[in-house]
């Protein structure tokens, strides 16, 4: 947000005919972009723009965020095994419920209060401070998505797992951010506004001028928070721990009908597909939705492409392409950000399956460690293939829709070249997680996926020496929707991938396989 | 190495340091033996264990099984080995029935016909979500497990953990069956009377280190006797039965308790020279061995 409000203050103060002019000229763009984010008020003015453009999603994720933790609160401590431990001291499960949302809240109000002052400084590099109305507002953000805490805590009381009630909760939030970004739009969906909080959080933006503050909202959503968590606890004690509140009486009686036979895959490898074929489904999902998004603003989008200059920096495709041939390559790097997930995902499952004992099961079979780790990277890849090729026919019909030609050749590049980065990807992973034994290894790859893809975009931006790229997986994979990558990078993506995976081969060999 | 040895550790150790993990163990397993590791919490006896499984590799020393090096023929080795980890594992989202399928699978095994048996012997549904079994179960799916594709050698650390007293039967009944057949086990339990039940080789480790092996027989060797005497009169004093291999000496009015290693004949003779109401002597239990080692 810093480098970008130092672009969009260059913007406003260089933009022919002035601050309105562009607000105006990129109208139509906001407009098509209603599902991503709304409102979008005084875009003549920085505040207002960056509201729009990053607040706005700042509290999606905070929603989102907020949701995931209510979903673990009580639950995680259920799958850990730590609830009865605690429970055992005399901690009544209000008590505990209570107290660790309590927690969160402050945990929430702190990362508010960090997202405030990175606005307020981004606002005062770009010679507009106001520090004041950047707290108060990412403070608005914080506290009124409190209720979606609520709604994953209570979620987490209907099913057994963290992970089901998480993923419901983030549907829920993300539905709701939706319907309200286009709630204005349809007369049946003005009632969204009543209900939703991101819609109270929009009613606090004093960073842009003419905007103040309506501190009722923050109360009304803290007391609607307060009365989920509260619900929540009422399930809680009528509830048996590491169970569910039974909504329907249960059929009690021995019957002897036939049980379906279970299939049980014949590989490790099928055996890791098998287990994740729903998450598999999600992240294809999920990509396939993200991109189908973006391909859907295609038309609406291309214009504001040739008003902004900067943009083509940040765009993938750079300079001397068309702006639809820079937005569709883009849009296709999008993809190699959620295979980083997927793959970060399932190397947190490595480590759990060392934590958890399965390791050793496995390997207690005529199972190399070496054999292990094949057929981790190998069911990975064919994770990545399923979500590369899910995304990439959603991109293409999107594209077709539109009246675009889709350019099979560039999508069968972003295809290969998505898959070889998978390849890299997962042998670093692979060898991450055998250097450090698991600790921390899915933490130290979140961050470096972040950094890497963030220096893509920022390095030739701020001028950055070319050398920085070079760390930067992403930077090596190229925009093969525009073309190949360079035979530089296609040998180092290769190298890098066989040095990985000897690496995490021998490390892991030589390492205990429990914990 | 004589031709129906089984495992050979020779000078094996695992340093973890600060004086931590296994040292020396110089220690063999014959066919068809039930070896039982005793030793407290920590003494070394899962990372034994381990090392017999390649799952950590030893500091110095080498592991021979059936001939073979334990970590160059390691995977030829576990088509032989059945092993049950110490601990319990986690498998959720599965059913107790697709675990064992699965490892059945990841060996090239089609043959459920032991498997089913296993689970009806040890009555375990296999139907079940793992997680939502108990820990007596889960731990069951472990032994179904080590036991269902027919190894050779058994490797079982703590066995019966969590199991109930109609289980823990059935496991000796299981485990002196397939040692009956000319197979081998080795196993570690905290449970010093199961072993002593169990076990026809004993090896207790302290601290890292092997400090005694041998079948029970063997380990009572040393001839420790707890003897109780009581006498009319005049007693033998501290010093006269120090002299005569006696340690431990408790005196509570007319009743002198102690502990005699080696032969007793020496102990006797000086006790006649006094008049001995009542004597009592036996050998110490496999646990009254276990306390005098470990606690000195």
């Amino acid at each position: 947000m810093y480098f970008e409000a130092i672009a969009i203050a260059a913007e406003l103060r260089d933009y022919p005919g002035g601050p309105a002019a562009l607000a105006r000229s990129i109208m139509p763009t906001i407009e098509g972009m209603r599902i991503l984010r709304w409102p979008a008020d005084r875009l003549d003015t920085l505040g207002g723009y960056l509201t729009y453009h990053n607040i706005t999603l700042f509290t999606y994720f905070l929603g989102l965020f907020a949701a995931l933790q209510g979903a673990k609160v009580i639950r995680h401590l259920e799958e850990e095994q730590t609830m009865d431990f605690i429970l055992s001291t005399g901690v009544s499960r209000a008590r505990l419920a209570s107290c660790r949302s309590l927690a969160y809240l402050i945990y929430q109000i702190i990362i508010s209060v960090g997202l405030g002052l990175g606005t307020a400084v981004a606002l005062a590099a770009s010679n507009e401070p106001d520090t004041a109305g950047s707290m108060v507002t990412m403070l608005a953000g914080g506290i009124c998505i409190f209720p979606f805490f609520g709604l994953g805590l209570l979620l987490s009381q209907f099913v057994r797992s963290s992970r089901t009630a998480a993923g419901v909760a983030s549907i829920v939030v993300t539905a709701v951010y939706i319907l309200t970004n286009i709630g204005d739009k349809y007369a049946w969906l003005t009632w969204i506004r009543f209900v939703s909080p991101f819609h109270y959080a929009n009613l606090t933006r004093p960073v842009i001028p003419g905007f103040g503050a309506n501190y009722w909202s923050w109360f009304a959503m803290i007391a609607v928070g307060a009365m989920m968590i509260w619900s929540s606890i009422l399930l809680l004690n009528r509830r048996d721990i590491h169970s569910t509140i039974e909504l329907v009486e249960l059929d009690r009686r021995v019957t002897s009908r036939k049980v379906r036979p279970e299939y049980v895959p014949r590989s490790l490898i099928g055996d890791h597909l098998w287990r994740q074929r729903y998450g598999v489904l999600a992240w294809t999902l999920a990509t396939a939705a993200f991109m189908g998004v973006f391909v859907a603003m295609l038309g609406n989008i291309v214009d504001v492409w040739e008003q902004f200059d900067f943009l083509e920096q940040f765009s993938a495709a750079g300079f001397g392409n068309s702006p639809e041939r820079q937005y569709l390559a883009m849009v296709y790097e999008i993809l190699p950000p959620f295979i980083a997930g997927f793959i970060v995902a399932q190397s947190a499952k490595w480590t759990s399956d060392l934590r958890q004992g399965r390791v050793q099961f496995m390997l207690s079979t005529p199972m190399s460690w070496t054999g292990l780790i094949v057929r981790r990277v190998t069911a990975t890849l064919i994770g990545t293939l399923v979500i590369s090729v899910g995304a990439l026919a959603t991109a293409i019909v999107g594209t077709l829709a539109q009246g675009v030609d889709p350019t099979m050749a560039a999508v069968g590049r972003v295809l290969v070249m998505n898959f070889a980065f998978a390849l890299v990807f997962a042998s670093l992973c692979a060898l991450l997680v055998a250097v450090l034994h698991g600790r921390n290894a899915t933490q130290v790859l979140s961050i470096y996926i972040g950094a890497a893809w963030l220096m893509v975009f920022m390095a030739p931006y701020l001028d950055w020496p070319s050398w920085i790229l070079r760390l930067s997986i992403f930077d090596a994979l190229g925009h093969p929707f525009i073309d190949w990558p360079e035979s530089s990078n296609v040998i180092a993506i290769a190298l890098v991938a066989l040095a990985g995976f000897v690496a995490a081969v021998r490390i892991a060999e030589d390492t205990s396989k429990s914990m | 190495m004589s031709a129906d040895r089984v495992i050979e550790c020779t000078n094996l150790s695992k340093d973890y340091g600060q004086g931590h993990g296994l040292f020396d163990v110089n220690l063999a397993v014959n066919t068809g033996e039930v070896f039982g590791l005793i030793g407290p919490n920590g003494a070394g006896k899962s990372t034994f264990i381990k090392l017999l499984m390649d799952f950590i590799k030893p500091t110095t020393g080498t592991v021979s099984i059936f001939g073979m090096d334990s970590q160059r023929d390691s995977l030829s080795l576990k088509t032989k080995i059945g092993y049950l980890p110490g601990e319990i594992m986690q498998f959720p989202g599965v059913t107790a029935g697709y675990i064992l399928n699965l490892l059945l699978n990841l060996r090239g095994i089609d043959d459920r016909t032991c498997l089913d048996e296993l689970a009806e012997r040890l009555h375990l549904d296999l139907k079940r979500k793992f997680q939502d079994l108990s820990h007596g179960n889960k731990q069951k799916v472990s032994l179904i497990q080590a036991f269902a594709h027919q190894p050779e050698l058994l490797i079982l650390d703590e066995p019966t953990l969590g199991l109930d007293p109609i289980i823990q039967r059935e496991l000796r009944e299981m485990l002196a069956e397939f040692a009956g057949a000319g197979r081998t086990i080795i196993l570690s339990s905290h449970v010093l009377s199961e072993v002593e039940s169990v076990c026809s080789q004993i090896g207790l480790i302290h601290q890292g280190r092997v400090i005694r092996e041998g079948s029970l027989a063997e380990l009572r060797h040393s001839r420790i006797h707890k003897v109780t005497a009581i006498f009319e009169g005049d007693m033998p004093s501290e010093s006269e039965l120090g002299v005569v291999g006696v340690k431990g000496m408790e005196i509570q009015g007319n009743t002198v308790r102690f502990e005699v290693t080696g032969s007793i004949d020496t102990m006797l003779k000086k006790l006649a020279e006094y008049r001995v109401l009542e004597l009592d002597s036996r050998e110490l239990s496999l646990e009254e061995v276990f306390f005098s080692e470990v606690q000195g």
